[in-house]
């Protein structure tokens, strides 16, 4: 369990650094030129500006929890003693999951 | 866009980081405020932007946790359970309230803030009883070098104050930490330790759940969420760093009174005079 348990702990900081670093890069790339809407020609190629970078690095921000909690559960479900609560979280989060889409 | 604008909102998520973290409240009760009077953000949109920095501070500190192995990771999901529908409900009730309740209910949460920083009571965990006695959340943690024995109690009637826990915390932005740690520590005899980072562990999912909802129904602003969340970090890793050099405990009673003044501008919003 203790090896799960570590990478899922760094899993989580692997994908906050690239959240982080995301962020920053878009942010910074906004405060350089100072239009939320610009882009430099790689980027233009994909359709996508500094602010699309910003936002794709916060929705790993948002989500960095997400592939902590999916390693742990999946670990927790071969553990015995952790077994009824992996159930009953993987049961809610199935449930948060139609609500997401819900309200899409 | 305006860099001072931009560099405005970092340095609201730096300075409510550091205190949230120091003073051990999170830094979701400062942000909400801050957006919702100095930049005159919706409750709905403020609370959106604290919920992402929330989430990703919390992980940033949960993961530190988990590999430390402070963190009690079986109560976490038996709590997780009831947090996360309540963060669910929560976060859809606060995009159909009128502003104004929201105001209110994040005025109350604050006051509740304050008088939690003032008292804080932390209670010692019980010693195992008889081991005859069929227990069955029985853990053992590390603290002050030592492993100590300690038990879980009231596991299954917490989970309904986790709920609430989590309804409000998506419906007010704040990250529900003053909830769950005094739940732990005091009603299910947690150490505190053990309850301050498995909270951590909750919010961060929480914290999600509530952001995604907001995310998905547009009421997050990107530039201005980027910003705050990348200062909330800093502001985190800064005010972890600094607990070692200040005694966040001494300053707790001064800081409450910001805390009951900002409770008091809240409902001078909610009522319309600001």
């Amino acid at each position: 369990m203790r090896t799960r348990t570590s990478i899922a702990a760094q899993s989580v900081l692997y994908i906050l650094y690239a959240g982080i670093s995301l962020t920053a890069a878009g942010m910074l790339a906004i405060i350089a030129t100072g239009d939320v809407d610009g882009s430099f020609p790689l980027l233009a190629a994909w359709g996508a500006t500094f602010t699309t970078v910003a936002e794709l690095g916060l929705l790993l921000l948002i989500l960095s929890p997400l592939v902590g909690v999916a390693t742990l559960m999946g670990s927790s479900l071969l553990e015995k003693d952790y077994r009824h609560a992996a159930v009953a979280f993987l049961v809610v989060m199935l449930v948060a999951l139609a609500m997401l889409l819900g309200s899409l | 866009m305006d860099p001072g604008f931009l560099l405005g909102l970092f340095l609201i998520g730096l300075v409510a980081g550091t205190i949230g973290t120091i003073f051990g409240v999170g830094g979701g009760v400062m942000v909400v405020p801050a957006l919702t009077i100095l930049y005159s953000l919706t409750a709905q949109e403020a609370a959106a932007i604290s919920l992402v920095g929330i989430a990703a501070s919390s992980s940033y500190a949960a993961s530190y946790f988990i590999s430390e192995e402070v963190v009690n990771i079986r109560l976490g999901m038996i709590l997780l359970v009831p947090t996360v529908m309540g963060s669910l409900i929560g976060a859809s009730l606060a995009l159909n309230v009128q502003e104004w309740i929201l105001l209110c209910l994040l005025a109350a949460v604050m006051t509740y803030s304050g008088l939690y920083m003032i008292r804080n009571p932390e209670r010692l965990s019980s010693p195992p009883r008889d081991s005859r006695v069929k227990m069955t959340y029985r853990n053992r943690t590390e603290i002050g070098g030592v492993y100590r024995e300690y038990t879980v109690n009231h596991p299954h009637s917490s989970s309904a104050v986790g709920g609430i826990s989590g309804a409000l915390s998506s419906l007010t932005g704040i990250g529900g930490g003053s909830i769950n740690v005094p739940l732990m520590n005091i009603w299910m005899g947690v150490p505190m330790k053990v309850s301050t980072s498995t909270s951590s562990f909750i919010i961060s999912i929480t914290s999600m759940s509530g952001a995604l909802i907001y995310y998905l129904n547009g009421v997050l602003l990107p530039i201005v969420a980027a910003s705050v969340t990348l200062g909330m970090l800093a502001g985190s890793y800064l005010g972890s760093h600094s607990t070692r050099y200040i005694n966040g405990y001494a300053l707790r009673r001064h800081f409450s009174v910001f805390m009951f003044v900002m409770a008091v501008v809240a409902l001078l919003k909610a009522g319309g005079y600001l």
